[in-house]
């Protein structure tokens, strides 16, 4: 059973993503603040980070770079996964630096970003 | 002729030339010549020399080159310190030599006629061509029709040949640097100044024989210079004596031309910096006439530029710069700009707050459709999805419409045309919108943003027209849009509509900014087309269709963009 940790700002999108999550069959925890979802990740073991970008306190980046405290540059690359609606070349390029996936919203194929989340 | 064989007169000609002129200067005053009809009447002002010459036993070239001085020089300080210097050790030396009895010795007939000719050596030969040929058609070198001066600038490897032959015409070539510097040598070390073709190799030389040979030295330039006969005669000696004389003349001229042809190259240098600056420049001179105005400049409206973006400052000798600030965007450009501005920022905004539920409820919506369901409820969930997925299609539209305004991408012209007429949905309500594509091929390049800009303005004026007609009432106002390919790689894009046209009186200044018969109307929509259009290296035009209504023609390049 995957373990998935949700951080999105948007209710609806958290709450939509989360019941289509879990009807995959994946156990869903969801944070709205950055400063929160970071404390997480130290209590917790997660299988797949979803991380907006754009949240209200803080950036996505700014989650992963305070992960990469308790996580390896390589397991960040297979923990997170971005999602946002700027996929400009320019977050593309900061993504690639920490080997995540990007994902613009909305998705242009809602079956492979199911998958995607739940590798 | 004069004598060439006494060596006393090739003593005091050289005399008088190298004399030195520490004891200052022996005449500020010309001297005066009186053509009487037996003598020759020379008076040097200040009383220093008065003589009453017979003109049949005047020295003719003394005379000659006695005139020659006679002017006085314009250019650097420096340079009419150095005529000033010849003059005086002229003057000086004339006094010496006219004093003895070898001065009297040949007519000065003619002569005097050429005062004129000469004098030409300071006020007219100002290039590389003038002197060439001015000393070529030297009466006293009657028989020397070639004359070539390389030139090498100091520092670089830039040797310039310049020659002028019996053919007539200056033939200008670059030489190389190594031939250049040996040749140059020989010649310094050589006392007598005259070669044959046997015992110098002078680059880009293309004539036979002997001929004469001088260096001449300033400090930013080496120069040779050679005159030749085109025969294998030996130089006659007194055309020996003759360029001892003319030599520090062409030295003075050559100085010259070397500073005008570096303050030339200095000034074309600044003019291509003027040309390349975004900013409209002009530059006039004391009278106020412009003496150069790059394209920026030549294409403003001046009237329409904000006094307080025009910059003047005063250059020396009364020349003016004036630049314009804000790249000469006049007023309807930086209103346009302004709202194309303001209204990128509304849609990214939009984008954002839009873009976030318009995604959540899809993923509801998908959640949904994953329950079991009756059909209505599937129907309902479909039809939220579907509208949904058209809302976030518009957002991208906007967005790919307004993404950064200066962008040139290649477009497809009717997927464009038709995403500019779903943004003119709400504002043309009413009126019908055909559009017939004759292309044969879809694609341009070109500034999408303003190319929509210019189809939503054409079309919002139809169908502003159509509508205060009433024509949205009753369903009878048209607009067509066509595309056709034209020659040259060009296509036309025509608005017509079936409104009422526009007065033939106004017809003409349909495209001046402030120009309207709404109420409402800003005047700018059409000045900002005609402007957009020419700035994508096309043409915008109106004239009344058949059916008495409006016809705009748009004639775009498809490749060529000139922003």
């Amino acid at each position: 059973m995957k373990k998935i940790l949700l951080i999105e700002d948007e209710i609806l999108i958290q709450k939509s993503l989360k019941k289509l999550l879990e009807a995959k069959g994946a156990v869903v925890s969801v944070e709205s603040s950055g400063k929160e979802a970071i404390e997480t990740i130290f209590q917790n073991d997660f299988d797949k980070i979803i991380c907006d970008l754009m949240l209200k306190d803080i950036t996505g980046f700014d989650v992963i770079e305070e992960s990469k405290k308790r996580y390896t540059i390589e397991e960040i690359g297979k923990l997170f996964v971005i999602i946002t609606a700027y996929s400009s070349q320019q977050v593309l390029d900061k993504a690639n630096g920490y080997g995540c996936t990007v994902l613009s919203k909305p998705f242009e194929d809602m079956k492979e970003a199911l998958q995607t989340f739940m590798e | 002729m004069e004598d060439k064989s006494n060596p006393r007169i090739k003593k005091s000609q050289k005399d008088f030339i190298e004399e030195d002129s520490s004891d200052g200067p022996l005449f500020s005053e010309a001297l005066s010549i009186s053509d009487k009809s037996n003598y020759l009447e020379l008076q040097l002002k200040e009383g220093m020399i008065h003589l009453t010459l017979p003109k049949k036993t005047c020295n003719q070239r003394s005379i000659q080159k006695l005139n020659l001085n006679n002017e006085k020089i314009t250019g650097t300080p420096e340079l009419e310190k150095k005529c000033q210097k010849i003059q005086q050790q002229f003057w000086k030396g004339f006094n010496k030599f006219s004093s003895s009895s070898k001065f009297h010795e040949k007519s000065l007939n003619e002569e005097i006629t050429r005062k004129q000719t000469v004098d030409l050596l300071h006020s007219e030969l100002y290039s590389w061509h003038t002197l060439l040929r001015h000393l070529v058609s030297l009466p006293s070198l009657t028989n020397f029709n070639v004359c070539q001066i390389l030139a090498h600038e100091k520092g670089t490897t830039n040797v310039v040949s310049y020659s002028f032959g019996s053919d007539n015409q200056l033939k200008e070539s670059k030489t190389s640097i190594d031939s250049f510097n040996k040749v140059f040598t020989q010649i310094k070390k050589s006392k007598g100044k005259q070669f044959s073709q046997t015992q110098l190799t002078i680059p880009e030389f293309n004539f036979a024989g002997s001929f004469l040979a001088n260096i001449f030295q300033s400090k930013t330039h080496n120069m040779l210079f050679l005159l030749s006969e085109n025969s294998f005669f030996p130089i006659p000696e007194e055309i020996i004596l003759e360029m001892d004389l003319i030599y520090p003349q062409i030295g003075v001229v050559l100085e010259n031309i070397i500073h005008k042809d570096l303050s030339d190259s200095k000034i074309s240098n600044l003019f291509r910096v003027f040309e390349l600056l975004p900013n409209p420049i002009s530059i006039h001179n004391h009278l106020g006439v412009p003496i150069f105005q790059n394209d920026g400049y030549k294409n403003s409206n001046l009237n329409e530029i904000e006094p307080s973006n025009i910059f003047e400052a005063d250059l020396n000798n009364g020349y003016k710069l004036v630049m314009i600030r804000n790249s000469g965007l006049s007023k309807s450009d930086i209103q346009h700009f302004q709202r194309v501005g303001l209204l990128g920022e509304l849609l990214n905004t939009l984008q954002h707050e839009l873009s976030n539920p318009l995604f959540g409820i899809q993923l509801a919506t998908d959640f949904l459709n994953l329950q079991p369901n009756d059909d209505s409820v599937s129907e309902s969930l479909m039809e939220i999805s579907e509208n949904c997925k058209r809302c976030q299609d518009i957002i991208k539209d906007f967005k790919f419409i307004y993404q950064g305004g200066d962008k040139i991408l290649e477009v497809n012209l009717e997927k464009l045309i038709k995403e500019t007429l779903t943004l003119t949905k709400s504002a043309s309500r009413g009126v019908q919108k055909k559009l017939f594509n004759n292309l044969t091929n879809d694609l341009i390049t070109t500034n999408p943003t303003w190319l929509s800009q210019i189809i939503f303005n054409l079309i919002i004026n139809s169908s502003q027209a159509l509508q205060a007609q009433g024509c949205d009432q009753d369903g009878s106002g048209l607009i067509e849009i066509s595309l056709k390919n034209m020659e040259d790689g060009k296509m036309l894009i025509t608005v017509d509509d079936n409104g009422p046209g526009i007065p033939e009186d106004l017809s003409a200044t349909v495209f001046d900014p402030f120009y309207t018969t709404k109420e409402k109307g800003t005047g700018l929509g059409l000045a900002i087309c005609q402007n957009l259009v020419q700035k994508l290296g096309g043409k915008i035009s109106y004239t009344q269709n058949a059916r008495g209504g409006a016809s705009f023609s748009l004639l775009l390049p498809r490749n060529e963009i000139h922003s």
